[in-house]
């Protein structure tokens, strides 16, 4: 999930007119980055609610330390390092809480939303509750590298563990992500 | 067993990201007016001012010369030079003609001639 094009202006431009206040300007950049601060989120905190308030406060705190980024071409980078951040500090928060599996929150949001397309709504429940039974660091390394499009190397660096690391955890994901999906799509086939 | 697995699904849909979008841009609000507001330029804001206050200085020039050509200079009788007009105590008067800084007796006598 790279950044979305929204125009042609640059990062660094659009950065200093936000700077100055400028809406339309800051809007652009929310567009642009919205899709891979959520993956990112989405990959510490794996429940889409909690994802949603983490992008969400990135994007103000962004905001309100536009000031301290010192390269604005490179925004987008700088932005991910705050969401990652955010997502993290919610989930210590939720693991100090102790709060109810992650499985049951993703159904609990799953039927929060309207579903319009009721396929893809159920894909991604699958998906979700796929994802809930992987470990912190396999669903992390899976989002990123086939959600995100981050390459080995640069998960490794995010995550400080080693490149085979890397790749041993995404064969691992992958494969229990494949076994639950199909699991789940016989017993949606016996079922039916 | 090495190829991506489509996560794609996972992904915010429209709504979902205008929802978002919409959310975020609520909540900076503020924070982009603070900005918006801070970022007025001392020469901008100068330039704002200049212009309305050469309006002004006009208007009142324009009101001055005004009452001094038609008020006080139309009771001036001919042969009477503006000093008079303007009441300037003629010791000062000489003093300009004469292109000479007044000594400080010459300031003693012109200030008693303007008491009485």
């Amino acid at each position: 999930m790279r950044p979305v094009d929204t125009g042609g202006e640059s990062d660094a431009r659009l950065v200093l007119r936000a700077r100055d206040g400028d809406r339309a300007a800051y809007e652009t950049l929310v567009r642009r980055y919205l899709g891979s601060a959520y993956a990112v989120a989405l990959a510490e905190l794996a429940d889409r609610g909690d994802a949603e308030d983490a992008v969400q406060d990135a994007f103000i705190t962004a905001l309100e330390r536009l000031d301290d980024c010192r390269d604005p071409a490179a925004f987008g980078g700088w932005l991910r390092r705050i969401v990652r951040n955010r997502a993290r500090s919610v989930r210590r928060r939720e693991r100090i809480r102790d709060t109810e599996p992650l499985e049951h929150a993703g159904r609990a949001h799953s039927t929060r939303d309207p579903g319009r397309d009721l396929d893809r709504s159920e894909v991604r429940r699958r998906l979700e509750s796929a994802l809930a039974t992987l470990s912190d660091v396999q669903r992390r390394v899976v989002l990123m590298h086939d959600l995100e499009g981050y390459r080995h190397r640069e998960i490794a660096v995010e995550l400080d563990i080693p490149e085979g690391t890397v790749r041993s955890h995404l064969f691992f994901a992958r494969r229990a992500l494949r076994e639950q999906l199909g699991d789940a799509e016989q017993r949606g086939r016996n079922d039916g | 067993m090495d190829e991506r697995v489509d996560l794609s699904a996972l992904e915010p849909d429209e709504t979902q990201r205008e929802l978002l979008v919409a959310a975020v841009m609520f909540r900076a609000s503020g924070e982009l007016s603070r900005r918006a507001a801070a970022d007025v330029n001392p020469i901008v804001l100068l330039s704002d001012w200049l212009r309305p206050a050469l309006a002004a200085a006009a208007v009142v020039a324009a009101l001055s010369a005004s009452v001094l050509t038609q008020g006080e200079l139309a009771h001036v009788e001919p042969g009477r030079g503006l000093t008079d007009a303007l009441a300037v105590p003629a010791p000062v008067n000489e003093w300009l003609i004469s292109d000479r800084a007044p000594t400080v007796a010459d300031l003693l006598v012109a200030l008693d001639e303007g008491t009485h």
